[in-house]
């Protein structure tokens, strides 16, 4: 199974997410510093998930629905 | 902030909670499908606010404005952190939906039984999915009695509330189940949106507009806006915190379960959309109204009290900050009622049918119905105990309910998953969690999360390995659905 773009490019923005806070801006008592950062960390997330659903075909047909519940077992 | 204002406020709010109820109830068919799943029909805005609502919980504006005063800007990178992990709902979210929708599951634990051939499983799942989340709407209800008794100066006491809470969330549960809670949930959303954004204002202005606001908390807090901070963020308390939270859109059932109910792709598409906006957003004000509250009241002994002492000081003018109490306090109760219809489920699906064979659909819905009236009376009598910190108690229940994610992932994407496999790896995760909690131990400077959810993960695995896997290997959750994920373009 391959691994969609989307969520690789999603897990090295984690990382960055947890690193970068840590290591590059833990003396930067600012704003502009961790704030900042976790602020665009928030928004390119936004971007890449409300992207990808955007992509979703939702006028596909649904399939068919169990005539009750728990009545068709896999 | 006067009690008889609160009071008649919270009158106001059961009120009209109580017409959106009865409204709910003319809609209520007949039948568990419909009590707890609104019949699978449930549109893309009501389902964006209701799940926004649930998993955006008084936790917001109470636990985490109290971690911001706390630890600083760490809180929101923990929120965020989590917020990343909504990305869980694009990839389990469709498939959670399909197979609910073909095989007809109600609750998260009835599909993971069906998947692994275990009824034995989803009545594990139901069990511990009870141990673990009454605590966490425990400390919801304790949320109200702070709120109420914070705001008014101790003129509401905290027992008052907890009971308070606890009695609307049952109202609004019983009367006509997920419909009810939906409906009151959406209001909810709304509500305390739009009053902790002009709330924020109103302290940002009391305190010399936004330039002073950064400036001061700059030269007054500078390590706060640094990692680890003023100390309470070290790396490990920081994984620790976001490990369990990064999977909280599938480990926690009262979430996962909604992903049956959206009435196609297009409303689920809505949801997942509606509740990144929401939660973006509403991330940004609590954070800065924890920020504000630095300043505003800095002394505080208890992180917890950061936003009722900041809504009893004055700087809010009555109109919002009355509405902004009610808001809090509805959204710990959408918390509660959704957990407890959740739990309801479950018992009355995976538990009881096992102690009863052949009980019938109304059988199973009164069995529920008592079961969501304990449920949210062992929540109040566990939050009269007063336990401590709000935030730290509810990242605890999360950390438990990692175990069960090795095996919702094995589910969708591991063949080889067995029903052995699936027990053992719960019960061994579970077990670690508890002895960890409860002896104290520490393995290295690992936070316990990381280490039970490692545990479980092996075990899941190994077991796995040298157990044999479901006559079908799991063809109706992984293959049965390819060609439907593929048509909708779903990853």
């Amino acid at each position: 199974m391959r691994l969609p773009l989307w969520v690789a490019v999603l897990l090295v923005l984690l990382v960055i997410g947890y690193a970068v806070p840590y290591l590059l801006l833990s003396d930067v008592e600012a704003w502009s510093g961790a704030f900042l950062f976790w602020i665009v960390f928030g928004i390119v997330v936004w971007i890449i998930l409300v992207g990808r659903v955007a992509r979703w075909d939702v006028h596909a047909p649904p399939p068919p629905r169990a005539p009750e519940p728990g009545g068709r077992r896999p | 902030m006067s009690a008889t204002l609160i009071w008649a406020a919270i009158a106001f709010y059961a009120v009209a909670g109580l017409v959106v109820v009865a409204l709910a109830r003319r809609r209520l068919a007949t039948g568990a499908e419909d009590f707890y799943l609104a019949g699978r029909h449930v549109g893309g805005l009501v389902s964006a606010a209701s799940y926004a609502a649930t998993t955006y919980s008084a936790f917001m504006m109470l636990g985490l404005a109290g971690l911001t005063y706390r630890g600083g800007v760490g809180a929101l990178g923990f929120e965020l952190i989590y917020f990343a992990g909504l990305a869980l709902l694009l990839i389990f979210g469709p498939r959670i939906w399909l197979v609910g929708r073909r095989y007809g599951f109600i609750t998260p634990s009835e599909m993971l039984g069906a998947r692994y051939g275990s009824p034995l499983l989803a009545g594990l799942v139901a069990v511990l999915s009870c141990a673990f989340l009454v605590p966490y709407s425990s400390v919801q209800l304790l949320g109200i009695g702070y709120l109420l008794s914070g705001t008014t100066g101790g003129g509401i006491t905290v027992e008052t509330g907890i009971v308070l809470g606890a009695a609307l969330a049952a109202v609004w549960t019983i009367g006509a189940g997920l419909r009810s809670v939906a409906w009151t949930d959406a209001l909810q959303a709304i509500v305390i949106l739009v009053t902790a954004i002009a709330a924020l204002f109103f302290i940002i202005d009391a305190l010399g507009g936004w330039g002073t606001f950064l400036e001061r908390i700059e030269a007054e807090r500078g390590p706060w806006l640094a990692q680890p901070g003023p100390g309470f963020f070290s790396f490990w308390t920081f994984v620790g915190l976001t490990l369990p939270w990064f999977f909280f859109a599938i480990s926690n059932p009262q979430v996962s379960q909604r992903l049956f109910t959206t009435e196609d792709l297009g409303a689920m598409r809505t949801m997942i959309i509606g509740t990144l906006t929401f939660g973006l957003v509403f991330t940004l004000i609590s954070i800065l109204w924890g920020f504000s509250a630095l300043l505003v009241v800095p002394e505080l002994d208890n992180p917890d009290l950061a936003t009722p002492s900041l809504l009893a000081g004055g700087n809010v003018p009555a109109v919002i900050a009355v509405p902004l109490v009610i808001g809090i306090l509805a959204a710990a109760i959408t918390t509660v009622d959704s957990i407890a219809l959740t739990l309801a489920s479950m018992v009355g699906r995976d538990v009881y049918p096992r102690a009863e064979p052949g009980s019938g659909d109304r059988r199973e819905l009164l069995v529920g119905k008592v079961v969501i009236l304990l449920v949210i009376a062992a929540a109040a009598f566990f939050a009269s105990l007063r336990l401590d910190l709000i935030s730290l108690l509810s990242v605890a229940s999360s950390a438990a309910l990692l175990v069960i994610v090795p095996t919702i992932i094995g589910a969708f994407f591991w063949r080889r998953g067995t029903a052995t496999g699936a027990l053992a790896s719960i019960l061994a995760g579970t077990a670690t969690v508890l002895v960890l909690q409860f002896t104290g131990v520490r393995i290295a400077a690992l936070p316990n999360p990381v280490i039970s959810f490692a545990v479980a993960i092996a075990v899941f695995v190994g077991v796995s390995l040298v157990t044999r896997p479901p006559a079908d290997r799991g063809a109706g959750f992984i293959d049965g659905i390819r060609d439907d994920l593929r048509r909708m373009r779903v990853d």
